[in-house]
């Protein structure tokens, strides 16, 4: 009885504070929505929206065949049932790496790819593991003999692009990267609670407020407010596409550092196979114009990308270098954050939100309102061809 | 400030006194003792987190505008954007700076930089973006 009363005395500030929403809470919270966004063809791939392509793109994701030592599939770091991630801290290909596998539900939304944006387009982004040695180990002539030879695999080639796979095997590799992002396209996150409870404000509807539990409404006030996470966690995909630099230390080893964006940006400049390259299928290009201003920084060192916020339920651990285990230790990295670790001349906005333990509790139970349910994969027969 | 001197988008010239200093229309004229100028954003509204371009003319009642420079920052956060916007001039006499991005909300304050009779000119333009 004690402790149920001590319990309530905690949570008491907590509930009443929840009470309502301000015009501009409200308002906040009606910007990140509504949700699914509209469906969208990326101009740059050709395959974009393309049925066999997609059919394709899924048969290649699951394909071992693709990795130099034919023991590794995109699926092995990217499992549907982990949010299209894995549970692992950071990734084991046929070599351990540096990072998080990041999960990549929603991410035709992404205008930079992977965690330090290395790539401008996501059929570059999924030719990159298949050609990293650490990773996959394949290769560009693995790939397109890959596709050539195997009678399935030419067929659905044949169905998504119109011809036979040529002889011309850079080609055909980027085309099979481009059915594979076709594929990547098509995961979307469902809707969550969050969704109904911020379409039942824009509809004014009654109750709307207290449809969600009151601790998860304190948190949304936090979320927007005080916390200031609504500043780079914006939009319904609770990001804004961009890198900031959280004080997570940059040493991934000892006398080895990640660099980050900063190296992202470098490895964007030397790629063939972005939005500047020779394959880009987009006439116009116009998305290249943000490619070509994009400004390399001294304070994009150990800067990564600003992750979205829906399905996290799926997708721990956290971070770039999956060093933190539960939501719950996220959001005390950012109540107690390590000002030493942030660059100097980096953001002013990052400071110790020091949170009490019932304000914890309320920005998770908001974060919760994201939650997915489980996700499942279907792959295709490799038997079968239209 | 010197950063932005350093970053040197374009060089161009406007030959101001051939024309009386009236910027023309747009979403927004500014004016400072140096420089008038009419901007818009495309698209408008400003979203954050999505890329802008900038249409703006640019004049000044003291002579050749020259050296054209177009850069944003958030001021109380000691940072600029994350792009190096790139302006050219436009049929029109006009400018055009493309690769603007917002990448957080909050009060950003938009540059136009320009060298006017051998002095560097500025004008500013805050905005609060949501």
């Amino acid at each position: 009885m004690k402790r149920w009363l001590i319990a309530l005395c905690l949570l008491l500030p907590v509930m009443a504070a929840a009470g309502s929403l301000t015009e501009a809470e409200r308002a906040a919270l009606l910007r990140h929505g509504p949700w699914p966004p509209a469906p969208h063809i990326d101009p740059s791939n050709r395959a974009s929206g393309n049925p066999a392509a997609i059919a394709l793109g899924q048969m290649l994701f699951h394909d071992a065949r693709l990795s130099g030592s034919g023991t590794m599939a995109c699926a092995g770091c990217h499992a549907a049932e982990k949010g299209w991630a894995d549970e692992r801290p950071t990734a084991i290909g046929l070599l351990p790496v540096d990072r998080n596998s990041i999960g990549l539900v929603d991410v035709r939304l992404w205008r930079w790819f992977g965690w330090d944006g290395a790539m401008d387009t996501l059929w570059g982004q999924s030719l990159r593991p298949i050609l990293d040695p650490r990773e996959m180990g394949g290769s560009l002539a693995g790939t397109a003999a890959l596709i050539r030879d195997d009678p399935a695999l030419a067929c659905r080639y044949r169905a998504a692009f119109g011809h036979e796979p040529s002889a011309e095997t850079e080609g055909v590799a980027v085309d099979a990267a481009k059915a594979i992002a076709a594929f990547l396209e098509t995961l979307t996150s469902p809707r969550a609670a969050f969704d109904d409870f911020r379409d039942g404000l824009a509809a004014n509807a009654p109750g709307a407020v207290d449809a969600i539990p009151a601790d998860a409404l304190m948190g949304a006030k936090l979320f927007v407010g005080r916390g200031q996470c609504a500043v780079c966690h914006l939009g319904p995909n609770f990001t804004n596409r961009e890198f900031h630099d959280t004080g997570v230390p940059f040493f991934v080893a000892s006398g080895r550092v990640d660099p980050g964006r900063h190296g992202g940006i470098q490895s964007l400049r030397a790629s063939r196979f972005g939005l500047s390259g020779p394959f880009n299928d987009d006439p116009v290009a116009a998305p290249a114009a943000l490619t070509a201003a994009v400004l390399p920084l001294h304070r994009n060192w150990g800067e990564f990308r600003v992750p979205s916020l829906r399905n996290l339920n799926l997708t721990a651990p956290y971070l770039h270098d999956g060093s933190l285990a539960t939501l719950r230790d996220v959001i005390r990295h950012y109540s107690e954050l390590d000002e030493d670790r942030l660059h100097a001349d980096g953001e002013a906005l990052l400071r110790p939100l020091r949170l009490s333990s019932a304000e914890i509790d309320a920005l998770e139970a908001f974060l919760r309102l994201l939650a997915a349910p489980p996700m499942v994969a279907r792959v295709p027969s490799l038997t079968t061809c239209p | 400030m010197k950063r932005l001197a350093a970053v040197l988008i374009a060089c161009l010239t406007v030959p101001a006194s051939a024309r009386a200093c009236d910027p023309g229309g747009g979403q927004y004229i500014l004016r400072t003792e140096a420089l008038a100028a009419a901007l818009s954003s495309v698209p408008s509204p400003i979203e954050p987190g999505e890329p802008f371009d900038l249409v703006f003319t640019l004049c000044s009642r003291l002579g050749f505008v020259t050296e054209v420079r177009v850069d944003a920052r958030m001021p109380a956060h000691r940072h600029g954007m994350n792009y190096r916007p790139r302006v050219s001039a436009q049929p029109d006499g006009g400018f055009r700076a493309v690769g603007l991005l917002f990448h957080m909300t909050g009060q950003w304050e938009i540059l136009i930089e320009a060298s006017v009779a051998g002095r560097s000119e500025r004008i500013a333009l805050p905005l609060d973006i949501r």
